[in-house]
């Protein structure tokens, strides 16, 4: 299968305005996304899901590694022809109305007069936007907002839609609306990578899942596969995500310890039979 | 031009002239002359309209420039911070684009604006017109304008033959300025002569002749000058001048007793005039007090009536662009740099920095003599004094892009003067900064808050 979009070994490192390293966001992420498949990312706040987005993007640039998205660098203009973007928050002028900002965009398409005005029409339609259409998009709730992000980011037919956090703000009509397009887009071969930790949004939906912990992927595999020892359960991609979570931080919690009692005991004096009880008690009631 | 482009220079125009501040904006301009109209000046005709003239482009200049300053300093930092930049860059259009493309869009808005301007400057002016007539039964046509030469002189008596071009045609004198060329004195010693050359003159052809040659001329043709002397400030002193050309049997003879450093117009006859427009001038020293007479070169010219007003207000309004597009280059390019403030605070400087630009020259100029006259040159007065220099050399001279000199003295602004304003101030100066700002986005990473 076709792989649209790439990343090997990728890591990304934000410094500082001296050029110092200040926080590592992504640590050697590997992963690809195949065409016609629904990639899920989840993670807690903060574990590099929107930084993996905007690296795919090309709004960031990675630290190490390689990235390639429908077989060229990211932010190539050729490629970004068959991307669709929809960031977490909806970041739209706030002086047009809806549809002066589809139009503004599909001229950045290049599209022609007649079919802006037909896929304009059509995407108004299908999100339900008709009524408030000439309406400042500063005037919009933060429901009517979404959908016009969405609208943008469908305005030219993406073969590849990247959606971070698409359900953000909605009320559970509109996300059963959005989930039900998704399906639909889905059935016509597009493909999606979504990131959100709305779990409930993506489990019906989603081919594969990937759980990012401190930028690294923690699980990443179809969801059959990883939910097949939860299957009992109720909620069980909450269940799974949640497991995975706490068994990862407390892996990581452990190494922590591990190591830092390493380098006490490398300053502090040894007790008869090597350790230092005592400051090993302290730290286990630490925990 | 391509979609992309039009899209960003329409969506700019949209967020730029659709809102409350423009509005604001449009009324000032439209006001500005109506109000400057008002204006009393010296008292005579020429002085209320050189007032009127005068202060309507001086405002508007100051308002044209805090308005560009605002708007562009914002344009690109604040799509950054919003975060429309993001949802734009990851559309098929590269960063130049949409660099360029508001920069088009500011370019337009300033269009409309100095069309609004022009407009009532238009309007204001037929109005003083009209009022003029009404209260100053003696009163010139205000819509003539003149046009000023200044000579080469051909010969002096006292000295070895000089003739210094001071109107070269060379492209390089337009963009590098000498300054030496500006501080050049004519001195006529005791007995001395000094005989010039006036070339390029057209007189309109309705010009008079007037029925007795020599004595009585029109208004249309005139030399302006001011003298000194070592003297007092305000001595007499007593000259001749001579006034022709080649194809006249004699020139005419104009005597004269004149009071120094004051501004004296000597009217030339027509006739004087040569077909192929040129005129030639003598002046003798025949005061009996020994005395010399120093003629600064920038306050020696020919003023003749050629041109028309209306003409002269779309060059002031092409004056008024060349300002405003360097301003938003300049605005435009720090915002892609830093923040707003940051943007607003560093283009202030600038432009200041670029208005003073007289005022740089005459300091480095005063640093140099300083240090001639010293024993020991200082490193700082050095290092001062090359850096005043560097200043004077890289920032273009926006305070002779202010129309309000020309055609509040009712002085035609020529072309070639417009044409080397354009490529110190736009070439050199707008075009670099727009380079850096699409260089320096291009490799920016946008996923990253600017500052």
């Amino acid at each position: 299968m076709e792989e649209l979009v790439k990343l090997q070994s990728v890591t990304k490192t934000f410094k500082d305005f001296w050029g110092k390293p200040k926080a590592v966001a992504i640590k050697n992420l590997s992963f690809s996304v195949e065409k016609g498949e629904i990639l899920g990312l989840l993670g807690p706040n903060g574990s590099g899901k929107s930084t993996t987005l905007k690296l795919i993007l090309g709004l960031l640039y990675p630290t190490r590694g390689r990235i390639s998205v429908f077989g060229r660098p990211p932010g190539d203009n050729t490629a970004k022809q068959f991307i669709g973007y929809l960031p977490e928050e909806d970041y739209l002028y706030s002086y047009l109305n809806g549809r002066e900002t589809l139009d503004f965009y599909g001229k950045i398409f290049n599209l022609s007069l007649k079919m802006r005005r037909e896929r304009i029409s059509f995407l108004i339609d299908l999100l339900g936007i008709r009524a408030y259409q000439r309406r400042s998009v500063g005037e919009y709730s933060k429901g009517m907002a979404r959908r016009i992000g969405l609208a943008q980011a469908l305005i030219n037919d993406p073969d590849l839609l990247i959606l971070d956090e698409p359900t953000n703000g909605m009320d559970p009509l509109g996300i059963k609306e959005m989930k039900d397009l998704f399906l639909e887009l889905k059935s016509k071969g597009k493909t999606m990578i979504i990131s959100t930790h709305l779990l409930a949004d993506i489990e019906s939906i989603c081919d594969r899942i990937g759980i990012l912990y401190q930028g690294e992927f923690i699980a990443i595999d179809k969801v059959d596969k990883l939910l097949a020892p939860y299957r009992n359960e109720t909620h069980c991609l909450e269940k799974f995500f949640l497991d995975k979570v706490y068994a990862e931080r407390e892996e990581r919690e452990k190494k922590r310890v591990a190591e830092t009692l390493k380098e006490k005991e490398k300053f502090s004096p040894k007790k008869p039979d090597g350790v230092d009880k005592e400051l090993l008690q302290n730290l286990v009631d630490k925990e | 031009m391509n979609n992309r482009i039009l899209a960003v220079a329409k969506n700019t125009f949209k967020d730029y002239f659709f809102n409350a501040t423009s509005v604001f904006l449009v009324i000032m301009f439209l006001l500005i002359p109506f109000l400057c109209s008002n204006l009393l000046g010296d008292g005579t005709a020429e002085g209320k309209f050189r007032v009127f003239v005068t202060y309507s482009f001086l405002i508007s200049s100051i308002i044209f420039t805090v308005a560009n300053i605002s708007f562009s300093c914002s344009s690109i930092s604040s799509e950054w911070k919003n975060k429309t930049l993001l949802t734009l860059d990851v559309k098929p259009i590269k960063r130049w684009e949409i660099i360029f493309g508001k920069w088009l869009g500011m370019l337009f808005i300033n269009l409309v604006f100095i069309a609004f301007f022009i407009l009532s400057m238009s309007f204001s002016s037929l109005l003083v017109s009209y009022k003029l007539r009404e209260n100053f039964s003696e009163h010139i046509n205000i819509f003539k304008t003149k046009s000023e030469l200044f000579p080469v002189l051909t010969s002096e008596s006292s000295g070895e033959n000089r003739s210094s071009e001071s109107q070269p045609r060379d492209f390089r004198f337009f963009l590098f300025k000498k300054a030496e060329d500006r501080k050049e004195n004519y001195v006529a010693k005791a007995a001395g002569r000094l005989d010039w050359s006036f070339k390029g003159i057209k007189l309109p052809s309705k010009t008079t002749v007037p029925a007795n040659s020599g004595q009585e001329a029109s208004e249309d043709i005139y030399l302006s000058y001011r003298f000194q002397t070592a003297g007092s400030k305000e001595q007499i002193v007593s000259g001749y001048w001579l006034v022709g050309n080649s194809s006249l049997s004699g020139p005419f003879e104009l005597g004269t007793n004149l009071l120094a450093d004051k501004i004296h117009r000597l009217p030339i006859p027509p006739q004087a005039v040569s077909a192929d427009g040129q005129v030639d001038i003598a002046y003798l020293n025949i005061d009996s007090s020994n005395i010399s007479v120093l003629f600064p070169s920038s306050d020696f010219k020919l003023l003749y009536s050629h041109g028309n007003y209306w003409v002269n207000l779309l060059k002031g309004a092409a004056n008024i662009l060349i300002l405003v597009t360097f301003i938003f280059s300049i605005g435009l390019c720090f915002s892609c740099l830093v923040s707003h403030l940051t943007a607003i605070l560093a283009t202030s400087i600038l432009m200041s920095i670029a208005y003073m630009h007289e005022f740089i020259e005459i300091v480095a100029e005063a640093f140099f003599r300083e240090m001639q006259v010293q024993q020991q040159i200082q490193f700082m007065h050095r290092m001062s004094y090359h850096m005043l220099r560097f200043f004077s050399f890289i920032f273009p001279p926006l305070n002779e892009a202010l129309p309000h000199s020309y055609i509040g003295s009712s002085l035609l602004i020529p072309s070639d003067y417009l044409f080397a304003l354009f490529m110190r101030i736009i070439v050199l100066g707008a075009l670099p900064a727009l380079i850096v700002a699409m260089v320096y986005l291009s490799y920016r990473e946008l996923g990253i808050p600017n500052e």
